[in-house]
């Protein structure tokens, strides 16, 4: 029936947390020096649960942040960087690239320059995104 | 700048005196648990004084920008969560707990989370009723990002409100494991779950597209679809339809009844004479009789439906055949949602309604199968309960006897729920004899003050008479 929507406020505390793991890892990618290991691995998990979303599996970054929450981050940077994703089958190509940069990197400790600027952007957007999400307030209007 | 750093960072930290104050105030207060109160002295104290550290250091600072920890606590400021824990504790008091409901509650939650938590139980003039978790989240944000540690309270905090005038109102009680529904849905990311198993490729989401159209002139994408629909219409729908079977799983009839009882006393009286129940959809919930099949399918899915009584299956086939065959029609409306910076308009009508119910007709097998393993099969209404509610109010409440045990042994919680609602439909009138006195000017309040008395009170014994015989 009624319900009290205080608790998504809550879980935007969530968002947070991950816009500030973001962060990090953004500035140890530009840095060139390797992530602290949590950073990392919550930013390689965003990537997967994206993946897991394509292929129909569930899986959540936490419970309050799921495949579909992070598809709908990441598709939303991919349109900002002007990168069409029409389908999911292209979404799950997208992640797959970036997923396989940051294995890369992690092994390696680099990256090639193209792919290290595209991903620093990428999570750059994605990290404008989780921002966005911080401080959007129900801005939809409804104009009945 | 308008105003300088110092400027703004001593109006935060006014904002946090006053907040002290205020803890002050509230620690003084009498709780109905004693660790609200040592939540309030320990830890809402210390995350206000290294609040007010962290700013004291900025404040020092030399330099012109706010330190990271400054914007992090701005940020958790900004967002509320300690002023909302702040207002729930000075509204919840001892007067104004439901305990005998309240501990329906805490078991059943307890069996199905194995976490521990405390249920601060709030009043509200308002007929509403919420369920939600309001410190496990701040908690966690606290020691990851601010390195807090020491906090006295590791477990969660439900908050409850509750309609004031109701605090005793049993039969209404069937709500409340609506929005405990809504409480395991979001606390599981169960709605998520389920929206997941929608076939984003068939015909029947892609024509969605019909409905909608993009400011900037665009055909809408696959993923344009997935992304409206995961914030709008489908994902709401699914919480409350969740919601409801969860309720209907755990307490069955009484659920239905409640949410009728408090349907019907909403419904303009011109509506109702006139067959024109109000029957809309919107962008929140589908619509009720949409919600009425659901409810009786999930009874069917239990297998009890045909075990009820005739004339309380009866009574839900009138709710549904009312709401089915309402006169009151759906209008064409239309609103803007905004997504990643592109406004959509999206066309209500009919037929978009008709489309989202058939998608989510195919998702209903899931949501049952799963509201059925979250729940377990110790908390979920059988037979065997409903049996009991239905000689509880045989033999005890229609003879004016509380229904705290039957054949010597302790009722269970949810049968007694439920034997409030069989003798208001079957015994009404054989109780209104019995008693004498209920008959007149107050019409049914009286009949169901007492009904709700003698609940209350059976709550509250078989509950010891359990633990006896455990």
């Amino acid at each position: 029936m009624l319900m009290d929507y205080s608790q998504k406020q809550e879980n935007s505390l969530f968002d947070l947390s991950l816009s500030l793991a973001f962060k990090k890892f953004i500035n140890s990618l530009t840095e060139a020096k390797d992530s602290k290991s949590e950073n990392y691995k919550l930013t390689i998990k965003f990537f997967e649960v994206i993946i897991d979303f394509c292929n129909k599996q569930f899986s959540e970054l936490n419970n309050e942040f799921s495949g579909a929450d992070a598809f709908s981050i990441f598709t939303s940077a991919l349109n900002n960087m002007d990168i069409k994703v029409e389908t999911i089958d292209d979404v799950l190509e997208e992640a797959e690239k970036y997923r396989n940069y940051l294995i890369s990197f992690k092994r390696e400790g680099t990256l090639e320059p193209g792919e290290m600027d595209e991903l620093i952007k990428l999570l750059e957007e994605i990290n404008n995104q989780l921002k966005l999400k911080l401080e959007s307030n129900q801005m939809n209007s409804w104009g009945y | 700048m308008i105003i300088s750093k110092k400027e703004y960072l001593n109006n935060l930290l006014d904002s946090f005196c006053k907040y002290e104050e205020k803890l002050n105030i509230l620690s003084n207060k009498a709780y109905p648990s004693d660790i609200v109160k040592k939540f309030i002295e320990k830890d809402l104290k210390m995350i206000i004084f290294e609040f007010e550290e962290i700013v004291h250091k900025d404040l020092k600072s030399s330099n012109d920008h706010f330190s990271e920890k400054t914007v992090l606590v701005n940020y958790i400021w900004d967002q509320g969560p300690l002023q909302n824990i702040a207002k729930a504790v000075a509204n919840t008091d001892f007067k104004s707990h439901p305990l005998e409901i309240m501990n329906v509650f805490r078991d059943l939650i307890k069996d199905i989370e194995k976490n521990d938590f405390e249920i601060l139980t709030i009043p509200r003039e308002e007929m509403n009723f919420s369920f939600s978790e309001i410190w496990f989240k701040l908690k966690r944000i606290l020691e990851k990002e601010l390195n807090m540690s020491g906090f006295t309270v590791n477990k969660k905090f439900i908050k409850l409100t509750f309609p004031k005038n109701h605090k005793n109102n049993l039969l209404l009680s069937g709500i409340f494991f609506h929005e405990i529904g809504h409480y395991l849905v979001e606390e599981n990311n169960f709605a998520d779950r389920i929206f997941q198993n929608i076939d984003f490729s068939s015909a029947d989401f892609l024509s969605l597209r019909k409905y909608i159209y993009a400011n900037n002139g665009n055909q809408l994408g696959q993923v344009e679809l997935v992304n409206i629909f995961k914030r709008y219409y489908l994902i709401n729908w699914i919480k409350e339809l969740l919601s409801d079977i969860l309720a209907v799983y755990t307490v069955g009839p009484a659920f239905i009844f409640s949410m009728f009882n408090l349907v019907i006393n909403s419904t303009n009286v011109n509506n109702f004479q006139n067959d024109n129940l109000i029957n809309n959809c919107s962008v929140s919930h589908p619509r009720f009789s949409f919600r009425f099949n659901l409810m009786s399918k999930a009874l069917k899915e239990l297998k009890i439906y045909n075990e009820l009584p005739e004339p309380l299956r009866d009574k839900i086939k009138s709710y549904q055949d009312a709401y089915a065959n309402s006169n009151n029609q759906q209008s064409n409306r239309s609103g803007n949602i905004r997504i990643n910076n592109i406004y959509y308009r999206i066309q209500e009508s009919k037929f978009l309604f008709q489309q989202l119910e058939k998608i989510i007709n195919n998702l209903i097998p899931d949501m049952l199968a799963e509201s059925e393993q979250l729940l377990g099969e110790r908390n979920i209404i059988n037979k065997d309960k409903l049996n009991q509610a239905e000689k509880l109010a045989q033999q005890r409440i229609k003879e004016v006897i509380p229904p705290n045990e039957l054949y010597n042994t302790a009722a269970d919680p949810i049968a007694i729920i439920n034997s409030g609602w069989y003798t208001k439909l079957l015994y009404k009138s054989s109780l209104k004899k019995r008693v004498g006195k209920i008959e007149g000017k107050n019409g049914d309040y009286d009949l169901n003050l007492l009904i709700n008395d003698l609940m209350k009170y059976s709550l509250r014994t078989s509950r010891i008479q359990r633990r006896w015989q455990d």
